[in-house]
C-alpha cells in the first residue's frame, strides 16, 4: 500500500479529522489533504510526527513505498547528489576572489583581461548548466 | 570586423533566447509531471530573477515537497530538452567570448 492511503487509514482508524491532525504536528489542513491524495509527500520530520500520533510504527508507514524513498533519498542525500553543483559554485566563488585579488594587476594586459572574461564566462554558464541540470 | 561583432551578437542573441525557451519547456514539463497549478506560470517565472537563475533556484527550492510522475516517454523528451539548453548555452558562451576577444583586441 502507498503512504497517502496508510495515512488516511490510520487517521480513520485514530477517529481524527484532517483539521486535527494539521492542528498537532502544525501544518495546514490541505497539506494533510495533499499527503492523503499524494500530491506530495511528507518531510521525514512530519513522518515521524505522524506514526507517533497515529500509534503505528515507521517501518509500517515506509516500507513498500518506493516513491516515498525515492522522495527520502532525494530531499536527505543533498551532498552526493549536489557534487559538481558544489563544486562549480565553489570554482565561481574562487575565481571572483582571484579577480579581485589580481585585479590591478589583469587590468595592465590585454591577454589577461581576456582570459579573466573567458574563465568568468565557462565558470558561470557550467553553473548554470548544472542548475538546469537539476531541474 | 563590424561584421564579425554583428555575427557574434546574432550567436549570442540565438543561444540566449533558445536557452530561455528550453528553461520555460523544462520547468514547464517538470511542475506538470508535479501536478503543481499553473506550470506555464513558473516556467516564466523561472526564466527571470535579478541575476538570471534568481527564479529558477526559488522554483528549484519550492518544489521539492511535490514528487515527479512523468512518463517514460515525458522523461525521454525532457533529457532531450536538456541536452538543447547546453547547446544553446554553448552558442551563448561562443557569441560572448567572441565579442570580448573582439571589444579587447579589435577596434571597436
Amino acid at each position: 500500500m502507498e503512504i497517502g492511503a496508510k495515512l488516511k487509514e490510520a487517521r480513520m482508524t485514530k477517529g481524527l479529522t484532517q483539521e486535527s491532525v494539521a492542528e498537532e504536528i502544525k501544518v495546514s489542513r490541505q497539506t494533510i489533504s495533499n499527503w492523503e491524495n499524494e500530491k506530495s509527500y511528507p518531510d521525514i520530520v512530519s513522518v515521524i510526527k505522524l506514526s507517533d500520533l497515529y500509534n503505528i510504527s515507521l517501518d509500517q508507514l515506509l516500507k513498500g513505498d518506493e516513491k516515498m524513498i525515492e522522495h527520502l533519498e532525494e530531499s536527505t542525500n543533498t551532498i552526493i547528489s549536489n557534487r559538481k553543483l558544489i563544486f562549480a559554485i565553489a570554482a565561481n566563488i574562487f575565481l571572483i576572489i582571484l579577480f579581485i585579488l589580481f585585479n590591478g594587476f589583469i587590468i595592465k594586459n590585454n591577454y589577461l583581461i581576456m582570459l579573466s572574461s573567458m574563465l568568468g564566462v565557462i565558470s558561470t554558464s557550467i553553473l548554470f548548466y548544472q542548475i538546469i541540470k537539476k531541474i | 570586423m563590424i561584421v564579425f561583432a554583428v555575427i557574434l551578437v546574432f550567436i549570442l542573441l540565438m543561444g540566449a533566447f533558445t536557452l530561455m525557451y528550453q528553461v520555460f519547456k523544462l520547468v514547464t514539463m517538470d511542475a506538470e509531471s508535479r501536478g503543481l497549478k499553473h506550470p506555464k506560470f513558473w516556467g516564466v517565472f523561472s526564466m527571470g530573477g535579478n541575476n538570471g537563475v534568481g527564479g529558477l533556484l526559488l522554483y528549484l527550492i519550492g518544489r521539492k515537497k511535490y514528487v515527479s510522475n512523468m512518463s517514460d516517454a515525458n522523461k525521454e523528451i525532457f533529457n532531450s530538452r536538456k541536452r538543447r539548453a547546453g547547446i544553446s548555452l554553448c552558442f551563448f558562451v561562443f557569441g560572448a567570448i567572441g565579442l570580448f576577444a573582439i571589444m579587447i583586441f579589435g577596434n571597436i
